[in-house]
């Protein structure tokens, strides 16, 4: 979600030690990765969100930024078609590429996305099916 | 890499693509990330550190005092203008600005609305007034007044 290895590295940091200091919080009607996971999107999207206003930019220069890192980053290898699909998702708006990374990438069900994104099990398929158009449109351009 | 070519070239949906993980970890990371944790959650950092909190302060601070310097400095020269405007007519003879004046298009109305009624030591005008008149002009004018005393 993040592209860049060291972000990532800071949130799943965060994530964990979120995670412990509130583990006492934690109840047992939702399984453990379940919630964990909803720290990790939370704690993602912040992150994003911090880093557009933070720069003053608009949200064209954010995934101009992370498109150039997929490019040029040392933990970032693959063949041409994956690094055009890695690009086509940053078109997406964040809570989009995070319910197309869960559901494509993670292989998770509806049920639980849906749990963890607090959205519904519709409005996730929907949204998940114009992502899927978006990036194969991108994907098939030039 | 002709496969990838080929992949571009086709009308391809994402069903077709092989899923790959394009994301390298580095070497040890996740046998080292459990240590990194438990020394951060045993040695807490400061909520926020000193620089941060400073930065967030001058972050905010520093509009604000940009605001008040430029207040002070447009309002201290606005007063020196005023000052410099006075000290520059105390410089100019009364012959002269009594003849400007009189040369010029105001009217007394037009003066009489610039001076605060309230300010002026009406008096202490007055007894300037006859001091500068001259004792055959007194006479006259008191004669004139005799006269107009007399009609009534």
């Amino acid at each position: 979600m993040v592209i860049d290895h060291d972000d990532a590295d800071d949130l799943v940091q965060e994530v964990f030690i979120k995670v412990w200091n509130n583990i006492d919080k934690f109840r047992e009607d939702a399984q453990l990765y379940t919630w964990i996971y909803r720290i990790a999107t939370n704690e993602c999207l912040s992150f994003l969100a911090k880093k557009k206003r933070r720069f003053f930019l608009p949200i064209g220069d954010v995934e101009g930024e992370l498109s150039s890192k997929i490019d040029h980053s040392a933990y970032i290898s693959g063949d041409e078609i994956q690094l055009k699909l890695q690009k086509a998702l940053l078109k997406l708006p964040n809570k989009q590429r995070l319910v197309f990374n869960m559901k494509y990438f993670d292989e998770m069900k509806y049920k639980d996305i849906s749990e963890i994104t607090d959205t519904s099990v519709g409005a996730l398929k929907a949204s998940y099916h114009l992502a899927v158009k978006k990036i194969e449109e991108f994907i098939n351009q030039d | 890499m002709k496969d990838d070519k080929d992949h571009i070239k086709k009308n391809i949906n994402l069903e077709s693509l092989p899923k790959k993980q394009v994301y390298v970890v580095p070497e040890n990371y996740f046998n080292e990330l459990p240590t990194i944790i438990q020394t951060r959650v045993v040695q807490p950092e400061p909520s926020s550190s000193p620089i941060l909190s400073w930065s967030n302060a001058l972050r905010f601070a520093l509009p604000v005092l940009t605001l008040i310097m430029m207040l002070v400095y447009f309002g201290t020269r606005i007063n020196n203008d005023d000052l410099n405007v006075e000290a520059m007519l105390d410089d100019v003879p009364t012959e002269e600005l009594v003849a400007f004046l009189t040369e010029s298009d105001i009217t007394t109305e037009d003066l009489l609305s610039l001076i605060d009624i309230n300010e002026l030591d009406l008096d202490g005008m007055l007894q300037e007034d006859i001091r500068l008149i001259n004792e055959d002009d007194w006479d006259e004018i008191m004669e004139e007044y005799s006269d107009l005393e007399n009609e009534i």
